[in-house]
């Protein structure tokens, strides 16, 4: 099986080419370009380098929320664009999930969070006993202070990973048991997104039906106005 | 009050050769060039959700200018090193009173 996957939820972004577990290739990018101007060269690089056509893949896999409001509609959009013509099939990823997906063969907890801004964070649970990750709670935009609370209740080491993880270790991590995971695992990657969507085929479907996740942020109704004393 | 026509005059500061229009119905209008310039109006924005929704928060990770009218619909959610452009009237009807706050760059 042959899986192209792709990320464009954050600042990074990536593309990967894994033929049956094996990644052939994979470029990663975190220059803060504009993801519409490198998307397609980076998937048409990938998949050169990695002698894959587009006609051999199996599936396009992408990362489909939480994430960027732009960012995950220009993913999206390329990979619809992509897999149209010849009706591919396609695998929405959780990014979360993609991110969990970087801890393969760990064992552990596996928290995978991205900051939302003004102390809140998209994040979800899982668990990896070293060959298998398990789903342990759904995607969801929570405070800080909530995941706090949430992470308290799981003995163990706990892997934070994502663009938030570094703000979870200093607020939360240096008093519950969280490990940081190195820089080179630390952010969304297309490896990733293969590895969780190979996981996950059953989920396939043709490109028109891929719709982004944005997760509904807890304060999101809060108004931004200044405050009146 | 002269916000666009100041802007106007922050994006020819800019090299921008493209015409400045008001963002007011759009929100926010994208001007490319060496360093780009994204002019919001915030008038109708009124909750997080409605800021996330206008691609705000991606626009501060790309290294360009944003000019945003209506700023103070946005209060909590700006940079702390942002800076501050007021109007006010002056003494005839063209002239303006500008004042501009802002980190230790000003």
């Amino acid at each position: 099986m042959k899986f192209l996957g792709i990320d464009t939820s954050a600042k990074a972004a990536s593309a990967a080419v894994v033929s049956d577990g094996k990644l052939l290739g994979e470029v990663f990018v975190n220059v803060g370009k504009t993801h519409s101007q490198t998307v397609l060269p980076i998937i048409q690089d990938t998949l050169r380098f990695s002698g894959v056509s587009l006609e051999e893949l199996d599936y396009l896999a992408v990362s489909n929320g939480p994430g960027s409001f732009t960012g995950l509609r220009i993913g999206l959009a390329a990979v619809k664009g992509l897999a149209y013509p010849q009706n591919k099939r396609c695998i929405p990823v959780s990014t979360l999930e993609a991110l969990a997906y970087n801890l393969k063969g760990f064992k552990g907890i596996l928290c995978p969070v991205m900051d939302a801004r003004c102390n809140q964070v998209y994040t979800a649970l899982f668990e990896s006993d070293g060959r298998e990750i398990r789903r342990l709670t759904g995607d969801a935009g929570i405070s800080l202070e909530d995941l706090d609370n949430l992470l308290k209740k799981y003995s163990g080491e706990i892997f934070l990973v994502g663009d938030g993880a570094e703000l979870c270790y200093n607020e939360l991590g240096w008093k519950l048991n969280c490990a940081l995971t190195p820089a080179h695992l630390l952010y969304q990657r297309g490896s990733g997104v293969c590895y969780a969507a190979a996981s996950k085929t059953a989920d396939a479907v043709e490109c028109g039906l891929l719709v982004p996740e944005y997760l509904r942020l807890p304060q999101a109704e809060r108004e931004l106005k200044k405050k009146t004393k | 009050m002269g916000k666009t026509c100041f802007v106007r005059g922050l994006a020819k500061g800019l090299g921008l050769k493209d015409q400045i229009s008001s963002p007011t119905f759009a929100i926010v209008n994208e001007y490319r060039g060496k360093i780009p310039l994204y002019h919001f109006d915030m008038y109708r924005i009124e909750t997080l959700g409605d800021l996330y929704s206008t691609g705000f928060f991606d626009y501060l990770d790309q290294g360009g200018i944003c000019a945003i009218e209506w700023s103070e619909n946005i209060a909590q959610a700006l940079p702390k090193q942002a800076i501050t452009v007021s109007f006010s009237q002056g003494g005839t009807e063209n002239q303006r009173i500008i004042e501009i706050a802002g980190d230790e760059r000003f």
